[in-house]
Parts: structure tokens; sequence; C-alpha cells
């Protein structure tokens, strides 16, 4: 049985461990004792008047009873082991076999495959149609005179001529040149060679789907 | 007119070694450090929400996160201060949550290492208390002061020395040129006097609080 002697000696102990005063088995001494409910009590209301005394609106705050008893319970709860993959229930063992809950509404796989399908056959049309040249297709970027369509003359050069070629847009001059339109044969080549980067320069991505230009004689 | 106020006490020992326990997973030992910060940290809260309905809250889930990241907690810094951090996030946080802005600035409380004890009277959470609480709360204070006033001048000292100059016992014994023993039993002595002036005023005070 601890005499009120026993008692003050503890409080003192305890106002000491409040100051940092305890060490080793001391310490660990007074911890145990802290155990007890009166020896909290006794913690709470020295710890009260030291902050009173450094500061009197301290005395406003922290006067919520329950607090300690609410912090407490879930400090319990954070305690407890966490299950990583939770016990199934006899429930949702059972409801593994159950179809989804849209199965019995819409048929949303046929529907889903068939959309897939046609994404990839829009997909694959387009590629085909970007991949050469089509004659006969295709939207028609430059046209002659609706009338007289142009036809291309390349002026060939001669191996030991040189001279430089010639070659002439019938837009450009329709009245003289009529339906004939004179080029020079490597300028062809050149047209050739750069022809989808010239398109991709002007027209940006349409140009692969695009014919630059289209010529016609005049006996088509 | 703003009343004197003190720092608080010195870093001591007994939250390194009451941490230590806590983070081996002693929870009496973390409730302990919870008692001595818990008004500290509400007004500290209370000063940020403005919302005396919310303080308790933010302060509950500001020890919790404490006690979650405890083994983080590397003594570098005073525990108050690491505790006082995890409270200021966690008031602008729930502060986001519920879309409202902090009522004071984070320059407000840069003087988180010393208890925010200099900011201004107005930013206290006594301007949205309850009169009741504001009452409890006078009593309380006079109270203490009255058991101050009449305590011996060995034991004010001694007392005023370790809570309000936050000196040492080493230090006060040297400044009342005596034994640490004797410093240690007036501190005793002094707060068992004050406490003994407060506790009817607790005991007294039911309801929601206290």
């Amino acid at each position: 049985m601890m005499t009120q002697v026993d008692k003050q000696l503890d409080r003192e102990t305890l106002s000491a461990l409040m100051d940092g005063q305890l060490r080793g088995a001391e310490a660990s001494a007074a911890l145990r004792m802290m155990a007890s409910t009166e020896a909290g009590e006794c913690w709470q209301v020295y710890h009260l008047v030291g902050d009173v005394l450094r500061s009197s609106d301290l005395a406003g705050c922290g006067r919520d009873s329950a607090f300690l008893a609410r912090l407490n319970a879930r400090l319990q709860e954070e305690a407890r082991p966490t299950v990583m993959v939770p016990a199934r229930r006899p429930a949702d063992a059972r409801d593994v076999s159950r179809p989804a809950a849209n199965d019995g509404v819409f048929r949303w796989k046929m529907v889903a495959g068939l959309a897939s399908f046609a994404a990839v056959a829009a997909i694959g049309w387009s590629v085909m149609g970007s991949l050469g040249p089509q004659p006969g297709t295709g939207a028609q970027l430059a046209q002659g005179p609706s009338a007289q369509p142009t036809q291309v003359m390349s002026l060939m050069a001669g191996p030991g001529q040189g001279a430089p070629q010639v070659a002439l847009a019938a837009a450009s001059e329709p009245a003289d040149m009529g339906d004939v339109m004179l080029r020079d044969p490597r300028l062809d080549e050149l047209l050739a060679a750069h022809r989808q980067s010239a398109g991709v320069s002007a027209l940006g991505n349409a140009a692969g789907f695009l014919r630059n230009a289209t010529f016609e004689g005049s006996g088509r | 007119m703003t009343e004197p106020v003190a720092p608080p006490p010195a870093p001591t020992d007994s939250d390194a070694l009451l941490v230590e326990r806590a983070a081996a997973g002693d929870q009496r030992a973390y409730e302990l450090l919870v008692i001595k910060y818990q008004r500290r940290i509400e007004r500290l809260i209370g000063r940020m929400v403005r919302d005396v309905d919310l303080v308790p809250d933010i302060a509950q889930e500001t020890f919790i996160r404490a006690w979650r990241a405890l083994h983080q907690f590397r003594g570098d810094a005073q525990f108050y201060t690491w505790l006082y951090r995890i409270a200021v996030n966690t008031a602008k946080k729930s502060l986001l949550e519920l879309k409202r802005d902090p009522i004071v600035t984070e320059a407000a409380l840069q003087s988180g290492d010393d208890d925010d004890e200099t900011s201004r009277r107005e930013n206290e959470l006594t301007s949205e208390s309850t009169p009741e609480s504001e009452l409890a709360a006078r009593e309380i204070a006079a109270a203490v002061n009255a058991a101050m006033e009449a305590l011996p001048e060995d034991l004010r000292q001694a007392v005023t020395l370790r809570e309000i100059e936050g000196l040492s016992y080493e230090e006060i014994a040297e400044a009342m040129n005596c034994p640490i023993g004797t410093v240690r039993s007036r501190i005793f002595r002094a707060r068992e006097a004050i406490s003994a002036r407060v506790k009817p005023l607790l005991s007294h005070q039911t309801g929601k609080r206290w």
C-alpha cells in the first residue's frame, strides 16, 4: 500500500521527468509509473500550469476531455495489423461465376468486336488510298482551261546543244500556245522525285491523298 | 496592451525519451507527448482556421499523422518543431479540402521554434471561442497567477526560472545558489501548490470541454 510520502515522492519524480532530469533506470521507473491514471492527470495539470505561466491564452486550449479518448481509439485502429488481402466473404465467392451486370441488357461484346473491326477497316482503307497514285481518283488541284485541256510536250535537248530547256505552261500564255505545253523532261524527273516533299510542304498531310496536277491531251 | 510572453522551456530529454518509446510502439508514451503539446498545437491550428469547431479534428489528424510518421523523426530538431510542421500542413490540407484560405500567412507562422508566443493577440483562437470557454480560461489563468503570488519567494523563483525562463536545473541551482536536489524539490512543491488551485476548476467544468 502506497503511503502519502510515497505518493509525494512519485509526484516529485514525475515533476523531474517533465523537466528531463531523469536518466536510465530512474527514467524507466518513472515511465512505468506514468501508466496510472493518477499520474496521467498529474502530468496533464503540471503541463497546464506551465503553459498558462508562459502564456495565459493557452488556458483556453486543449480542454476537450474526450480528445484523448478519441485519439487513443484511432491509435489503436492504427496499431492493428494491416490485412493486405481482405478475406473473401461467402457471398463474394458466389459472385465470381455470375455474369456481368450488363450482359443481359446489351450484347456489348459483339458490338465492341464489330466496332474494332470497323475501325481497323477504316484505317486500312485510308492507308491503302494514300499509297501510290491512283489514276482517276482523288481531287484535282490544278486544271487548265475548261475548254482546252493542256498538252505537254517535252523539248528534247540534243547531246551537243546544252541549251537551256524551256518549259512553258499553257495557263500562262493560253492564247499563244493553245493546247500545247512545252516542258523539259528533266523537270518531269525532278517533279517526280520531289512529289511527296513538295506536296507535304504546300498542303500538309492531305497532299498524300491528292494529285498535284492533271494534264490531258487535246484529243482525250 | 499585450502581456509579456515567455519562450518555452529549453528542449529536454524527456521528449527524446518519450519519442523513443512511442516510436517503439508505446502508445502511453505518445499519449504523454500529446498531453504535453495538445494546447500549443490547438492554439496554432486555431490561429490558422479561426473556426473553433474545426480545431479538435485537425489536431486529432495532426497527432495521428505524427504517430504514423514517428519512425521518420530523426531527432535533429525538437519534437515540437517537427510536430509544428505537421500541424501546419494538416491545417492547410483541411482548409484546402474545405475550400477555405488560411487566415494567417506562412510568414506569420515562422516562429514555430519559439512556440508563436510573439504572435499578435488578434490572431488568437479566443476571438472565436464561446463565452463559457472564455470564462473558464480566464478563471484558470487567474487561479494560476494567484497561486504564483501566494508562493514563497524561493518556490516562485525556482518555478519561474524553469517554466518561464526555461533554465535547466543546473542553471537554476547556480542562479539560486543551492543544490540541484533543492531546485528539484522547490519546483515540485511550487507545481503542487499551483495545481491545488487549478484542479477544482477543472473538475467543476463539465460538459463537452474538460
